[in-house]
């Protein structure tokens, strides 16, 4: 994984919430450190419950 | 983490729609082809959104002047614009669906109080009502209005009826009933992500952020039975799961990656 994955913050288009790889997702099983490609497809947003295709890349991180 | 403001104002933007380009002629056909009890469970949902989605339009509107910024102001504007739209589709629906009689949409409201449950009626007329009264005089309550407004009402009593109405609509039965759930549905999402927004800016004591988690067990018994146990456990599951994600509650012991419990 580049170095560019392991930072990109990944935003959930329904909900606002950002998927920061370095803080991960704790209550979701996601370990702080892991690129959003990581993360297994069955992961879904932390606030709302979109699936990982509603995420895009966040352009400003 | 939680997206800026400005944010949710250009996302309420894109997804604006019509609640009045949605034809219900053909589902009010269908409706009464459908099973007595499905019927029946059906008409308390409906029943219940369309009273508290006409409250949810009108005690927003002290949110607005208590934000303290512009940009956070903009979007509770925004956010009234979407409510509004969704107390006049509810208006269309019992109208068009229930049949409630009447010349105006509170005639037609004072028809389909009746068929919701009372402790929703209490939640969103009375306690909902009181938190709005109570920030108008004094914007300091803005923190727990937003919780009772955007994390509990919409996070929780509003999305678990959405998923229920999914699930009872899941066959086709009435589409364009089930588009217009969707579409509020997809609403509510980012009024519950703004709402935390909002939060994490107001910094609330830990004490209220804990309370919220019962607040929300509480709110949802005022559905009924009309709320199978799976949506409630995977409501309250959400609810809880996204105060941790955005730091308003510590984190609990994780789960192997993928074993979300929501």
């Amino acid at each position: 994984m580049s170095p560019v994955a392991e930072t990109q913050l990944w935003i959930c288009e329904l909900c606002g919430y950002v998927y920061d790889p370095a803080e991960g997702d704790a209550d979701g099983g996601v370990k702080p450190g892991m690129a959003f490609e990581d993360i297994p497809d069955g992961w879904s947003c932390p606030v709302c419950g979109a699936s990982k295709d509603d995420f895009s890349p966040q352009d400003d991180a | 983490m939680i997206s800026e403001p400005r944010h949710f104002a250009a996302l309420a933007a894109r997804l604006r729609w019509d609640a009045d380009g949605i034809d219900l002629s053909a589902d009010r056909r269908a409706w009464g082809t459908l099973e007595q009890g499905r019927r029946r469970r059906l008409t308390v949902l409906l029943a219940g959104f369309c009273v508290a989605e006409y409250q949810v339009a009108e005690e927003l509107t002290p949110f607005e002047p208590a934000a303290r910024d512009p940009a956070t102001a903009a979007v509770f504007a925004a956010q009234r614009a979407d409510e509004r739209r969704h107390a006049r589709l509810f208006d269309r629906v019992a109208m068009v669906i229930l049949g409630a009689p009447g010349a105006d949409a509170r005639s037609r409201r004072q028809f389909v109080r009746a068929l919701a449950p009372a402790p929703l009626l209490d939640l969103f007329e009375h306690e909902l009502a009181r938190a709005a009264s109570a920030l108008a005089v004094d914007p300091s309550c803005l923190a727990d209005s937003i919780s009772l407004y955007h994390l509990i009402l919409e996070g929780v009593v509003l999305t678990a009826g959405e998923l229920a109405l999914l699930s009872e609509l899941e066959d086709g039965s009435l589409p364009h009933l089930r588009q217009a759930i969707e579409l509020v549905e997809r609403d509510e999402r980012w009024h519950v992500g703004f709402g935390l927004r909002c939060m994490l800016d107001l910094r609330p004591a830990p004490a209220t952020v804990r309370r919220l988690l019962r607040a929300g067990e509480l709110a949802l018994q005022a559905w009924g039975a009309v709320i199978a146990p799976g949506i409630r456990s995977r409501v309250l599951a959400q609810h809880r799961r996204r105060l941790v994600a955005v730091g308003l509650l510590p984190a609990m012991r994780g789960h192997d990656v993928g074993g979300r419990a929501a």
